[in-house]
């Protein structure tokens, strides 16, 4: 079954491609979320497994509101994404409970996968 | 009931006049009586005449105070002490005529001559203790002192009594008396009341000038200045008293045939009309304690009499000490000439030196208000920083004013600060107050000097007396003076805090530019060209070829978009037609892409040096965006004049107006800029009359003939 995902950006444009580029991947966007508050209704009303989160939200950081989706453990793992690039971020990134970062323009079902796969080893190490 | 201030005036005046008369009577008969001698160290008609000018000052004096102040106490204790003098004069006139010019004339003679021997009694009570004690509101100290008040007129009474019925003979003026016609008991008993009472009398004066010490060092504003004039003229009394006890037990001033010298007899003459300063500086304190400065009088008063100490020293040391060591009895004559040629060569370096002393006695650490303006001019030469500086002159002025408390307000904008304070307290500083135009506002001081440059309004100087002296007009004074070069010191902090904070505007501009545009660039073109990456990563998997054409398509459109974005954030940045092709394209451009219609009337032939026209560019870029942000305008007329050493933008518009200079950043930043280029921009923005910005700034004049010069359409109209 394919896995479920919400997109979480400000930019209208970005999520349009993301969906378009996911769902061309075999990824099931369920919905889509402009802010950290609708992102958090939106988690807990669709329970996505996989929340792709833009760091930078007209209302809280990407980080913030992946610590709280983290923190309820129903299953919905967080990646990150921002067109800046992780090194930017340093620590914050594995410290909110995200599986993984990627870079917007690096954006594809198969980084996705990857992010999950290694947030996976991870978590079973 | 009370008295009409009307008949405090008549009954006043009537006393006054009944003094008079009993002093010129009293005066005309000790004249034509020659066979007087007075109580007063001298028997000459010139001390009499004296003594009468320093009496009738305690009336007088107390007159013009009644008159002015019909209720004053001090006024009536003054009148008082005149017609106590009076009804004294009124004695002896009676007796001398009863006994001496007409005798057998009036009855009672001799018992009117022994009761005026002790006529002096009364007045001296209410000069010595009363005057002292009750000055300057009337009242007492204290309750406590009431005590004072009772021994010293039980005392006077019991002199009285004494000098009046003692038995024996009388010695008095103008016959004496083989035996006193009042007597009553036994002389011993009299003698004894005598014995203990005489002595307490000046224990009574001393204790009342106790009283008024105590009152003094309690005393704040008026009534401690009140205080102070009189305790001048008393120590001055005081002292010249002194010098003429000294002069006349030093044998110094006295004629072979042992009377008083001619210096000794001016020195008593001056001492005598010295007292009569007391009432006068009464007089002063009670009705124009507000109009001299005292600390002025003290320390003239003061150098005089120290002065005066001087020459008696030296004169003393040399005719007297010099004299008994080459063992001369009598006083040299080359001996005196000496001392004089003594004293005339150190007399102005000993003047110099005690007026050092003096002021330093007076005024303080600080002296002289002239070493405070001269010591302020050296401060402004530079010696100390800008944060020092206001500080330094709240102490410099305080310190000069006695250690009032002084504060140096500065005003930034439109409100009044108080950015320095001598002395320092641990109190929180008064809140700023608001300026309007150059007026100086209400501050919470007692004296406030403005502090100007020409017109402008650059701070105060704020003096806070409570629990002090008023400011004598002199004090006044100076503060004027130190409030005038204060102004170029103020002006100069003022330059200083606005360059320093132009400064950290354009810096803070700077990095407020630096922010926008990394925003710009991260929502605008780096997510286009995400999307981009996105959909040409999507196309790569593509294999359905019109999905693939579509997703390209979209991509390319895309791009532009990026581009765009991309152009339009260069153009913010510095706009390249401007350095290509000068001002004149640069704001056509500007003129093309603004929303509202722009007349542009270009009157500059010349390119001008680039941060010029830089400038120039972006006045009218952020005076565009506000027309089309805020104004409502449906014209906007640009005018650029060349003015040959200046150039003369304007941008008006005929919107709303009601622009706030300082509310808007973006002004204020336009502002700074035109500011780095010794240039002015001026807003004005009536509500409701649209907006006019002008900005002139100065430019090289152009050269003769100038091949920069380009030929340019003179209007262009865009919209």
């Amino acid at each position: 079954m394919a896995l479920t995902a919400l997109v979480v950006d400000d930019h209208r444009l970005f999520r349009a491609t993301a969906r378009m580029l996911l769902e061309s991947e075999g990824f099931d966007v369920v919905g889509e979320a402009e802010d950290g508050a609708s992102a958090l209704s939106e988690v807990a009303r669709l329970r996505p497994d996989v929340v792709l989160l833009d760091v930078q939200l007209p209302d809280a950081t990407g980080f913030d509101v992946a610590k709280q989706v983290t923190s309820k453990r129903d299953g919905s793992r967080v990646v990150l994404v921002s067109s800046r690039s992780a090194s930017e971020y340093g620590e914050l990134v594995a410290e909110c409970g995200a599986v993984g970062f990627i870079a917007k323009d690096e954006l594809s079902g198969q980084s996705l996968g990857a992010a999950l796969r290694e947030g996976r080893a991870d978590e079973d190490r | 009931m009370r008295i009409a201030d009307r008949a405090l005036r008549a009954w006043a005046w009537a006393g006054f006049v009944v003094f008079f008369g009993t002093m010129i009577g009293s005066t005309v008969v000790d004249v034509v009586d020659r066979r007087n001698y007075s109580d007063w160290g001298s028997n000459d008609t010139l001390s009499g005449i004296v003594f009468a000018l320093m009496v009738s000052l305690f009336p007088v004096v107390g007159m013009l105070v009644v008159h002015r102040q019909p209720r004053n106490r001090i006024g009536w204790l003054l009148l008082a002490i005149g017609l106590a003098w009076a009804v004294s004069g009124m004695l002896d006139v009676y007796a001398r005529v009863a006994l001496s010019l007409a005798p057998g004339s009036l009855p009672a003679g001799e018992a009117v001559e022994v009761v005026g021997g002790g006529s002096w009694v009364p007045p001296f009570l209410l000069m010595g203790v009363f005057l002292v004690l009750l000055f300057p509101d009337g009242r007492l100290p204290g309750p406590r002192w009431r005590v004072l008040a009772w021994i010293a007129v039980v005392d006077a009474v019991l002199i009285l009594a004494a000098i009046t019925f003692t038995p024996g003979r009388v010695d008095e003026v103008p016959v004496p008396l083989s035996a006193n016609p009042l007597a009553v008991g036994p002389h011993a008993l009299w003698q004894g009341v005598a014995v203990i009472a005489l002595p307490v009398f000046p224990a009574c004066i001393l204790a009342a000038a106790v009283a008024a010490v105590l009152r003094f060092r309690r005393a704040t504003g008026t009534r401690r200045l009140q205080l102070k004039w009189l305790m001048t003229a008393v120590s001055l009394v005081a002292a010249l008293y002194a010098l003429a006890m000294v002069v006349s037990l030093s044998n110094l001033s006295r004629n072979p045939d042992g009377s008083d010298g001619a210096f000794m007899l001016v020195l008593q003459n001056v001492a005598v009309l010295a007292f009569g300063s007391i009432p006068v500086v009464i007089g002063v304190a009670i009705t124009r304690h507000g109009l001299y400065g005292i600390n002025r009088l003290i320390s003239r008063a003061l150098l005089v009499a120290l002065l005066g100490v001087f020459v008696t020293a030296v004169y003393v040391g040399v005719v007297v000490g010099v004299g008994t060591a080459i063992g001369q009895r009598q006083p040299s004559v080359w001996l005196s000439v000496l001392a004089t040629a003594l004293v005339a060569v150190a007399f102005q370096p000993a003047r110099d030196r005690l007026r050092r002393l003096v002021n330093r006695l007076v005024y303080g650490e600080r002296a002289t208000p002239y070493e405070v303006l001269s010591d302020f001019a050296a401060q402004m030469t530079g010696r100390y920083t800008t944060g020092e500086l206001l500080p330094r002159i709240a102490r410099t002025v305080s310190e000069c004013l006695g250690g009032a408390r002084v504060a140096v307000w500065l005003r930034t904008g439109d409100e009044l600060v108080p950015e320095a304070a001598w002395p320092l307290s641990a109190a929180e500083p008064p809140p700023g107050v608001t300026v309007t135009g150059e007026e100086l506002p209400v501050l919470p001081a007692d004296h406030v000097c403005p502090v100007r440059h020409g017109s402008e309004l650059l701070g105060a100087l704020a003096v806070d007396v409570t629990g002090r002296e008023p400011l004598a007009p002199g004090e006044l004074g100076l503060l004027d003076h130190v409030a005038s070069q204060a102004g170029l010191v103020l002006r100069n902090v003022r330059l200083v805090e606005e360059l320093h904070s132009s400064r950290q505007r354009l810096v803070n501009t700077a990095d407020d530019q630096r922010r926008r545009l990394e925003r710009n660039l991260h929502d605008g073109a780096q997510q286009s060209l995400v999307s981009v990456a996105l959909m040409l990563r999507m196309a790569a998997n593509q294999h359905d070829p019109e999905v693939l054409s579509a997703t390209l398509h979209e991509a390319a459109d895309q791009l532009q978009r990026a581009i765009a974005e991309l152009r339009e954030l260069a153009r913010g940045i510095h706009p390249a037609v401007l350095t290509d092709r000068g001002l004149a394209p640069a704001l056509t451009s500007l003129a093309e892409r603004c929303p509202v219609p722009v007349e542009l009337r270009d009157e500059l032939r010349r390119r001008l040096p680039a941060p010029v026209e830089g400038t120039l560019y972006f006045v009218v870029a952020e005076a565009l965006t506000n027309v089309a942000k805020y104004s409502g305008a449906r014209l906007v007329q640009v005018r650029l004049a060349d003015l040959g050493t200046a150039v003369l933008l304007e941008v008006a518009d005929d919107g709303v107006g009601g622009a706030d200079r300082s509310r808007g950043s973006g002004l204020v930043g336009l502002a700074d800029r035109v500011a780095v280029h010794d240039g002015e921009l001026t807003v004005s923005s009536p509500a409701g009359q649209g907006t006019r910005i002008t900005c002139r700034l100065p430019v090289p004049a152009p050269a003769p003939d100038d091949p920069t010069t380009p030929a340019r359409q003179p209007e262009a109209v865009a919209g």
